[in-house]
């Protein structure tokens, strides 16, 4: 294994935890959108001609109810995008990381030295 | 050539562990809140609040059960110096809870329980009428959505 071919190989490894991570959140923001928006237009109709025309306690908490839900979609954003750092990295370093064990190996260094996976987990 | 070692040896944890038993249990009891908005879809009097009351206390309870397990579990180091990172130290980093942006299922479900408690009340005091109801599964889903999307990311 030569170092063009790790470097392929850790690219392709990037480009594919990046896909996947970016489908993922994509979707997320997508269907989250539209619950939201639905949310407020049902507090909104109710408010107008319902129920909660009358009933101002319950349409404070539905106010509440659609900005927690809307901090709480900002935050699982930055979770996912998190998730996605870490798998991307991971996989970048178990490429690098089977190529150096290649090489290694080749070089006569003994194979029980030399883990699958890297040693190190932070 | 000795940092593309150091490199290679390391991987990091940005967020919890997968837990299946949490996944399994957050689809039992989404199904079987779900079941209840579909009995109370058309609305409920006053008077029916006996009816379900239990079915109310079994999701209630289920979900604070959840979202205490989900709160209880450890977070890798790396990812609660992650929240203290200038650009989402604000939305990530509040005082009460330091790791809002690495372990997000707590926050969603604790407004899972906080909507299905006030839909609970209100059926008690006064008639539930069909957008009351309409309203509480419409403060459901974003939150439960965001739950299950987070955990199921998480296997990996």
């Amino acid at each position: 294994m030569d170092h063009t071919q790790i470097l392929q190989d850790m690219a392709a490894a990037l480009k594919g935890e990046l896909g996947n991570g970016y489908s993922t959140i994509s979707n997320f923001v997508e269907t989250q959108g539209k619950l939201l928006a639905k949310q407020a237009e049902g507090i909104a109709r109710s408010r107008i001609n319902g129920s909660l025309k009358d009933d101002d306690a319950l349409y404070h908490f539905f106010l509440e109810s659609l900005k927690h839900n809307s901090e709480n979609m900002a935050k699982s954003v930055v979770m996912l995008s998190a998730l996605t750092i870490e798998k991307a990295w991971n996989a970048v370093a178990g490429v690098l990381w089977g190529g150096i064990r290649t090489i290694l190996s080749g070089a006569g260094v003994p194979g029980n030295l030399l883990p699958q996976t890297p040693p190190i987990n932070l | 050539m000795l940092w593309v070692f150091v490199l290679a040896a390391c991987t990091i944890s940005l967020a919890p562990a997968y837990d299946q038993a949490l996944v399994e249990g957050l689809d039992q009891a989404n199904v079987e809140t779900l079941t209840l908005f579909a009995a109370l879809e058309g609305g409920s009097p006053r008077s029916k609040f006996g009816d379900y009351e239990m079915r109310y206390a079994g999701v209630i309870g289920r979900f604070e059960a959840l979202r205490q397990r989900a709160g209880q579990r450890q977070i890798p180091p790396l990812a609660a110096r992650l929240s203290r990172l200038g650009p989402v130290q604000h939305l990530c980093a509040t005082a009460t809870d330091p790791t809002a942006c690495v372990n997000t299922s707590p926050s969603s479900l604790g407004e899972v329980v906080a909507v299905l408690r006030q839909m609970r009340d209100t059926h008690r005091l006064r008639d539930l009428a069909a957008d009351d109801v309409e309203n509480f599964r419409n403060a459901y889903s974003p939150a439960i959505g965001q739950a299950l999307t987070v955990e199921n990311a998480l296997k990996r």
